[in-house]
């Protein structure tokens, strides 16, 4: 019995999975690799892996699939980094400078190459500004002053629980408001 | 610092602290066991490098930008474009009068030098003509920086609504009562005469010592202008 040749998947229905899932793979793939252009070439090696191997994929399950498979093409290409020496992807930085990087990048992210559009960052501004107070100070001083949530129950005089718990319900705010712009709608 | 059980923390905050390295190695490694196959982990790492994205893409500060969308905004409304600083018209008028007061120095200075010269060598000219050349140069220079200066002020006066604009910039103005108040503070705006009796006191002095210069029948070392021509300097 000869196994089943992998049927390749329809322009049609690659067009819908990149339109779906192509933005936010990106966001995941950039938060395991933490570069930009690595992102982008290892959501095109995933998209490539669809054409050839995503007719065998359930429907409904294409979105499991991709993560994946990008998260498998990332620790591929991270361990062929490390084979070849190269420190790119810098891991065991120290979580300032890791922080420090993150942020400037995002300043400095030119329009195409951003990861969201541009309703979604408003609607993701807007939803900070409409968090209460004390959530809204969590979010400030980690994202803007970069501080750590110890550094931050310090500064406040909060139990270190309590940050976090106020962290943890802004992203969960954030979220939707990020989700509001998300996937759009299919005729 | 962070559990990796999901049950116990959010994958929300456990992908944060994995975006920014606050993770220890052994809750990195168990969080990324966790992204190999759970969508849900891959999902919230998404969400939480997308959220860092809109809070920081392009921007310092959330509050300095929120600032400055509001003075744009109220800008806006009288069409006002320019970054220029606002001043206030007795601001414009100060340094007007600062400007005027240093180029009458000036010119002061320059008839007492030549006074000076005359006085003390005795004889009718000891300037030298190319230091005439080169004060009648710096009277003219200031005489264009002055202009210069004032139109500056002027244009950023223009470009800059006044106090009262700006207190009723939030409120509904009726066209009527704006081209109003700006032809009024266009009129305010205007040289007034001090400035042109300023710059054509400064022009004449200029002249004067032009004509000194270019009336020198004898040349350099003549030993001067004839004795009634001192009195008119």
């Amino acid at each position: 019995m000869t196994p089943h040749p992998s049927r390749h998947l329809d322009a049609k229905t690659l067009d819908r999975w990149y339109t779906d899932h192509a933005s936010r793979l990106k966001a995941f793939v950039f938060g395991v690799v933490r570069d930009r252009s690595q992102a982008e070439e290892i959501v095109q090696a995933t998209f490539a892996k669809a054409v050839t191997h995503g007719g065998d994929v359930q429907p409904g399950s294409e979105r499991a699939w991709l993560f994946q498979v990008a998260y498998r093409e990332a620790k591929l290409l991270h361990r062929k980094q490390q084979a070849e020496s190269r420190a790119v992807i810098n891991r065991l930085a120290a979580n300032r400078s890791a922080t420090n990087r993150s942020s400037s990048e995002s300043a400095e992210i030119r329009p195409e190459e951003r990861l969201l559009r541009t309703e979604s960052v408003v609607e993701v501004r807007q939803a900070l500004e409409s968090l209460p107070e004390e959530q809204q100070d969590v979010v400030r001083l980690r994202i803007y002053e970069e501080r750590t949530f110890q550094e931050i129950a310090d500064l406040l005089e909060l139990p270190l629980g309590t940050v976090l718990t106020r962290m943890r319900l802004a992203l969960k705010t954030l979220k939707q408001a990020l989700k509001s712009h998300d996937n759009p709608p299919h005729p | 610092m962070i559990s990796t059980d999901p049950k116990s923390n959010d994958l929300l905050l456990l992908a944060h602290c994995y975006l920014t390295n606050e993770l220890s190695g052994e809750e990195r490694s168990q969080f990324e066991s966790l992204l190999e196959s759970d969508l849900e982990a891959q999902e919230a790492l998404a969400d939480v490098v997308l959220i860092q994205e809109a809070l920081t893409v392009s921007t310092e500060s959330a509050p300095a930008r929120t600032a400055v969308v509001g003075y744009s905004r109220s800008r806006s409304q009288f069409g006002f474009t320019s970054a220029a600083p606002r001043l206030n018209p007795a601001a414009i008028a100060t340094l007007a009068c600062t400007l005027a007061v240093v180029l009458m120095s000036g010119a002061a200075f320059l008839r007492s030098n030549a006074s000076n010269g005359l006085r003390s060598s005795g004889v009718v000219r000891s300037v030298p003509r190319d230091t005439d050349a080169q004060n009648l140069d710096e009277s003219e220079s200031l005489a264009t920086e002055t202009v210069v200066v004032w139109t500056e002020l002027r244009g950023a006066a223009m470009d800059s609504p006044s106090d009262q604009e700006s207190a009723i910039s939030d409120e509904i103005l009726g066209a009527d009562e704006f081209l109003e108040m700006s032809t009024e503070r266009e009129s305010r705006l205007e040289i007034p005469d001090w400035m042109l009796a300023a710059v054509s006191f400064s022009e004449m002095d200029s002249d004067e010592v032009m004509n000194d210069a270019m009336s020198d029948p004898l040349g350099p070392d003549s030993g001067g202008f004839p004795e009634d021509e001192e009195e008119t300097l």
